[in-house]
């Protein structure tokens, strides 16, 4: 009985190429742009992240100067005269004074990948006639590559060139080019306490981060705390890269416990890049899903035509002894192959479709080519999606086909 | 059943239409039918005839009075049982073949027996293919009941009456819409059925000279028998 059942419905379905053709195409189209609308979110925010960690840390260490300033005054009650004299202002310590210790901690963390000890100092730079405000890293050339990646970002030079160049220092393209220096050109930094010194440029950096690249300069880290008059341990911030980025909050927190000074997830330094992520997630999903309920629609008036058209098919079936519930199972599995069929090469086009875009190119900052994710979850989604949606647009024509009551429709002849 | 030869019993059936108002169609109808008969329900058109027919098959559930088939009270059954109950007993030839235009000849005839589920679909189709064959159809089982003419089609929507051997095959004015060659030849088929294979037979005909030929004839007219 339940094949007599698939057999009349496969029937329904190749008796009318046509319309089930139709009916699949627009569930294909659905699939297919679900699929290719979030690869490109996916890859969109995967891109995001690594351009957006080439210099911001999963989490970063630093010894933060408290902000409460403690008023004299606040004791003194209104019919009291306070008399303050002579107010000093104590200096708080900056920075990390003994940083191996705590690199040391940082290291025996399991979520704990990579650490790089930076000193940074706010300077001059200048050129002949230009001079530009910036921020001068002093780093570890191998560690800071370890958390960064940073050699990757290279436009000329050799970043390994830094660990033993103590003159070196490696600029920020668009620095370079406003202090107008090039490779072998010398650039003299000045410190905010007064201390100078120049340097050679051995290689030119782009981050495609204008704020960065307009700025930022690197230097060896020892040189860094030469220039700050810091003693050899001494680091401003500690740049730590653990194995699941989302997870920086927890595994800050928990890093917390063990560490004297201020651990900071990257939410709470760019709370706009997970902003931008998540928005872009919802905007592909009700791009897609809207594209997917107009797929549905489709489906809702193609089967309901099925069922007006075989209306009297369905009356003398009726009378032939096959059951409201024979009609539903009969119609809704229409929609469903037309689903299944749809999902299928839905997915495949949608795969092919991002293959294409992947592959197209997009010269944009560091990009070359439009980036894509390729992700099964995104591909499972649509199927499922594509199912549902096309479930549910074949029920209501499959209810009406088991409601028709076949004396009218017999006697109306 | 006090008469185990009476096959449908139908006592004090009153049936009204609401729309466009109120209006009596079977006025307090008692009919039974014998097992082997064939017999004709004649009247005028509007006499309630059709209406008669579709509540003595079941499918019209909505009607005053009882009905029993083959000794069983078909009130107060769902209309999934009802479905199932037809299935088995009733076999239905209407004034239009209604057949299943994208499925073959013998598939249509198949189709009840499949949906009762008793016997194997070899077996099914090697009874569908004897009574295709006892109407002379054989050769155009295989064929596509688009295919077929008219006269064809409504021979091909007998043999789907009788794969299930209903108790009772139930029509509508099974040749209403044939030329006089097909009525006949239809006629001559249900003839034969009734007398020697001794099928229970009900039909609904205007036919005066279809009627002339049954066993026995129920004139309605205004929804009474007379």
């Amino acid at each position: 009985m339940k094949s007599t059942n698939t057999k009349i419905a496969f029937v329904y379905l190749t008796s009318r190429v046509k319309q089930s053709v139709v009916a699949m195409l627009s569930v294909v189209f659905g699939v297919s742009m679900y699929v290719f609308m979030n690869s490109f979110m996916t890859g969109v925010n995967d891109i995001q992240t690594t351009l957006a960690f080439s210099t911001l840390a999963h989490v970063r260490v630093h010894n933060e100067t408290p902000m409460e300033e403690v008023s004299l005054l606040s004791g003194a009650k209104e019919d009291i005269i306070a008399h303050v004299r002579n107010k000093k202002n104590l200096q708080f310590t900056t920075g990390i004074r003994h940083s191996s210790e705590t690199i040391k901690v940082l290291e025996g963390f399991s979520n704990v990948e990579a650490v790089a000890p930076e000193v940074n100092l706010t300077v001059s730079y200048r050129s002949g006639a230009t001079k530009i405000n910036g921020a001068l890293a002093g780093v570890d050339p191998d560690m800071e590559d370890a958390v960064f990646d940073t050699s990757h970002y290279m436009v000329t030079g050799r970043w390994e060139d830094l660990r033993h160049r103590p003159d070196g220092i490696i600029v920020g393209k668009t620095l370079a080019e406003n202090l107008g220096v090039t490779m072998g050109g010398d650039v003299h930094v000045a410190t905010t306490e007064g201390v100078t010194r120049t340097f050679n440029v051995v290689g030119i950096i782009k981050f495609a981060v204008r704020s960065i690249d307009g700025r930022k300069a690197f230097a060896n880290i020892n040189i860094g705390r030469q220039m700050g008059a810091h003693n050899a341990d001494y680091v401003t911030d500690l740049q730590v890269r653990i194995a699941d980025f989302s997870s920086a909050p927890a595994v800050a927190s928990k890093l917390a416990a063990f560490i004297p000074y201020t651990v900071e997830p990257w939410q709470e330094a760019s709370g706009q890049l997970e902003a931008g992520s998540q928005l872009r997630n919802v905007i592909a999903l009700a791009v897609s899903l809207a594209i997917l309920i107009v797929a549905g629609f489709g489906i809702y008036n193609i089967m309901n035509m099925t069922v007006s058209e075989k209306i009297r098919e369905i009356a003398i079936l009726n009378a032939m002894g096959f059951d409201s519930g024979d009609m539903v199972i009969i119609f809704l599995m229409q929609s469903v192959v037309i689903g299944l069929f749809g999902g299928i090469v839905g997915t495949t086009l949608g795969f092919i479709i991002s293959w294409i875009v992947d592959n197209s190119a997009f010269p944009v900052a560091t990009l070359e080519t439009y980036p894509i994710a390729y992700e099964v979850s995104n591909y499972v989604m649509a199927f499922v999606s594509g199912l549902i949606t096309t479930f549910i647009a074949g029920v209501l024509p499959a209810r009406k086909a088991s409601r028709v009551d076949p004396v009218e429709i017999l006697r109306g002849t | 059943m006090e008469d185990p030869k009476i096959i449908l019993s139908a006592r004090s059936v009153v049936k009204r239409f609401y729309e466009p108002q109120e209006f009596e169609v079977l006025k307090n109808i008692s009919l039974n039918i014998q097992s082997g008969e064939f017999l004709a329900i004649v009247g005028k058109s509007g006499s309630g005839k059709t209406t008669l027919l579709y509540v003595l098959s079941t499918m019209d559930t909505d009607f005053e009075g009882e009905l029993e088939v083959r000794g069983k009270n078909l009130r107060g059954m769902t209309r999934k049982q009802l479905a199932a109950f037809r299935n088995e007993h009733i076999g239905f030839v209407f004034q239009f073949h209604y057949l299943l235009p994208d499925f073959t000849a013998i598939d249509n005839v198949m189709l009840p027996a499949m949906k009762l589920n008793k016997r194997s679909k070899e077996e099914v189709r090697e009874h569908a293919l004897d009574i295709l064959d006892s109407i002379g159809l054989k050769n155009l089982a295989e064929k596509k009941t688009n295919m077929l003419s008219g006269g064809e089609q409504q021979r091909v929507a007998v043999a789907r009456s009788l794969i299930n051997d209903p108790a009772i095959v139930m029509g509508d004015e099974p040749t209403g819409n044939l030329d006089n060659r097909n009525t006949q030849i239809i006629f001559d088929i249900l003839c034969e059925l009734a007398r020697i294979r001794g099928q229970t037979i009900v039909t609904v005909t205007h036919d005066s000279e279809f009627a002339g030929k049954c066993d026995r004839i129920v004139e309605l007219s205004d929804g009474r028998i007379v």
